[in-house]
């Protein structure tokens, strides 16, 4: 086994020119939906990705999945270069890279049985003989947790937690080395939710897969993440491990974030910082300088002139943002002191 | 002791449909004091949404409410449909889960707020502008002026909840009930919606009603809590208490399977199995089925809830006994 990461993914670029809207002399304006991210994912571990909506973290997940051809940098995923990968090679690819995605009732054609639905991906890589597949359907349902007699019936029939194993089951069907996870669990109930995250898990040290956990809710990726990258607008606002994350954010956007995750285990009025003013700014149009600079409530005149680089503050902890240090050391903003 | 704002007693709501009655809330008991938080909480199809509804009789017609909402001491199910008309939106007003369908996309946001107050107060026009202008000041709308000639489409989600919670208190409500009212939104506006609410709760004196599944609000926003599960009000009682030391075997399992900040490598404890279908409910308890704690009279009968602690109830076996 050598240590190479499986994916890296080094400046990607992805932009979406908008429709000129009937006038041809107007300017095109493009949507900077991912905008220089770079980073890697070593085997076996799980990467995840945490933002709001409309920070690009689908667009990434979609870029992964080879969904959406990148506009500009390098992605290089299990030895497939994507950013210049030959119709004959994407086949191999499309094996090697699976995906499990939000919404476990669009995910599953409503017509097809669990055999045909859960056995597509074996079929269409002509992985199994004929007779082979009923058999193996079967298996990968017992691996999911579902009873085997599940394999005849139709995916209306199943809840969405067990859709979503239905999902799982299909995703893993053909030996993938990473699976994308685009916000698996939170189309589901809460108390469904920790046996989806438990099985992931379960099939990640028995399979020894590599994923890539995109969410939204920080409590869930950190919980599944052995390391964390926080997006906003486009960019990369901090790249730590869960512990480092959790011991130590530095980004005033993820300190926002960790502070709305810890509710939980706080008592009311407990910790209270400064609430992050403002909405997303549009994509079309991204501030200059910091991104996140438009709510930030520590920006100085800095942070509209320069853009902070993604600069690394210890071993694999990495932070965007030119005050980090200034803003950790304000003790009436520290919200790790305990 | 002050007067509560709600009091509702062994509270029923059932359905007709073809397969039988469904009991979609089955004998919830609680109070709300002026100026309170309580929170409603549970997974989808508990009933908190149709317990959050049927408080303002906003049922359809196959519901058949039974027990007492009494609202300011008189039983709002002995009111006639005109008189629940002019209680909906003055004394009791809502916000709802989603936004972006809760105003017309025909009119501006101006004309919407003022037909709220026309309809609901005796106000001359420049007293309802010069309201809608002071309500959206204090949920913090920038330029409100122009934002009320703004439409619907021109504003994001997160503004939009604002204005509709400025709609919703702009007559001085006693009570305001939100379901689920920062599910469609964002973290970071999400805080923001939350702080609003605890702010209108502050200056205006509204009790809550907070409908959620979101446990991390419940413990951030409110004073007490009831916990949902298949219709029945399984525990309630002071909201730090429950997450403190939860009685409920269900209350325990749903805190222990959410992921913390900081349990990093921990297994998360699941709850094994489906949430109940409310047409086919197992015999005696509910949770029995899932229950970490269940005994054999357990899948027979079903328990009744009772007082576990000051202002404090369970609705378990397991703590029949020790009750006085």
């Amino acid at each position: 086994m050598t240590d190479a990461p499986l994916v890296s993914a080094r400046n990607m670029v992805k932009h979406f020119p908008l429709p000129r809207g009937g006038n041809p002399l107007a300017p095109r304006r493009i949507v900077h939906a991912v905008d220089g991210v770079s980073f890697e994912i070593n085997p076996g571990e799980t990467f995840g990705l945490v933002g709001e909506s409309g920070c690009g973290k689908t667009t990434i997940g979609k870029l992964l999945l080879y969904l959406d051809p990148l506009t500009g940098g390098e992605l290089d995923i299990a030895g497939h270069r994507l950013d210049r990968i030959s119709a004959s090679k994407e086949r191999a690819f499309r094996r090697d890279v699976q995906a499990v995605l939000q919404d476990p009732y669009g995910a599953l054609n409503p017509r097809h049985r669990v055999l045909d639905v859960v056995g597509e991906p074996l079929t269409v890589h002509r992985a199994v003989r004929g007779n082979e597949l009923r058999d193996q359907v079967r298996e990968l349902l017992r691996i999911v947790g579902l009873p085997e007699r599940a394999v005849d019936q139709y995916p209306h029939e199943f809840s969405g937690g067990q859709r979503q194993r239905l999902a799982i089951a299909r995703a893993i069907s053909v030996r993938p080395k990473f699976i994308v996870l685009d916000e698996p669990v939170s189309a589901l109930d809460v108390s469904i939710r920790a046996q989806v995250l438990n099985l992931l898990r379960d099939l990640q040290d028995q399979l020894g897969l590599t994923y890539m956990f995109i969410a939204h809710d920080l409590a869930v990726v950190e919980f599944m993440s052995n390391r964390v990258a926080v997006m906003y607008l486009g960019r990369l606002a901090e790249v730590a491990t869960s512990g480092q994350l959790y011991r130590r954010p530095l980004h005033p956007y993820t300190r926002a974030l960790m502070r709305a995750a810890m509710a939980t285990d706080l008592p009311r009025g407990g910790r209270d910082t400064v609430a992050i003013q403002g909405e997303v700014p549009s994509p079309i149009n991204p501030p200059s300088g910091c991104r996140f600079r438009t709510r930030c409530p520590y920006a100085k005149p800095r942070c509209a002139s320069e853009e902070p680089p993604l600069t690394q503050v210890e071993e694999g902890h990495a932070v965007a943002c030119h005050f980090y240090a200034e803003i950790e050391a304000a003790p009436d903003q520290s919200f790790i002191d305990h | 002791m002050t007067e509560p704002v709600l009091d509702v007693r062994d509270l029923r709501v059932s359905f007709r449909s073809r397969r039988g009655s469904v009991r979609a809330v089955d004998g919830v008991t609680f109070s709300l004091n002026p100026g309170e938080i309580l929170g409603i909480v549970g997974e989808s199809g508990c009933g908190k949404s149709t317990l959050c509804s049927s408080l303002v009789r906003m049922l359809p017609n196959n519901a058949h409410v039974a027990g007492e909402i009494r609202y300011r001491g008189e039983n709002l199910l002995d009111k006639s449909d005109q008189e629940m008309r002019s209680i909906r939106g003055r004394d009791i007003t809502m916000v709802l889960q989603n936004p972006m369908t809760a105003m017309d996309p025909l009119f501006t946001v101006g004309s919407q707020f003022d037909e709220i107050l026309r309809h609901n107060a005796n106000m001359p026009q420049k007293t309802r502008r010069e309201r809608a202008l002071e309500m959206m000041g204090l949920v913090q709308i920038p330029s409100p002026a122009e934002r009320l000639t703004s439409y619907p489409h021109q504003m994001s989600g997160g503004m939009k909840q604002r204005i509709l919670t400025a709609m919703a208190t702009s007559l001085k409500p006693g009570l305001l009930l939100a379901d689920e009212p920062t599910t469609a939104l964002d973290v970071t506006i999400q805080e923001q919606i939350l702080r609003l609410l605890a702010d209108i709760r502050d200056t205006l004196g509204t009790a809550i009603i907070l409908v959620t599944h979101d446990l991390g609000i419940v413990r951030r926003l409110t004073d007490r809590v009831v916990i949902m599960y298949a219709g029945r009000a399984v525990e309630t009682g002071e909201t730090e208490t429950i997450f403190t030391e939860p009685k409920h075997p269900y209350t325990r399992a749903l805190l222990a399977s959410i992921p913390r900040i900081g349990h990093i490598g921990k297994r998360l404890t699941a709850i094994d199995g489906q949430i109940p279908d409310l047409t086919n409910l197992p015999p005696g308890c509910a949770f029995a089925p899932r229950c970490g704690s269940v005994m054999p009279r357990c899948s027979v009968d079903d328990p009744v809830s009772v007082t576990v602690g000051p202002g404090r109830t369970a609705r378990c076996w397991l703590h029949q006994e020790t009750a006085p």
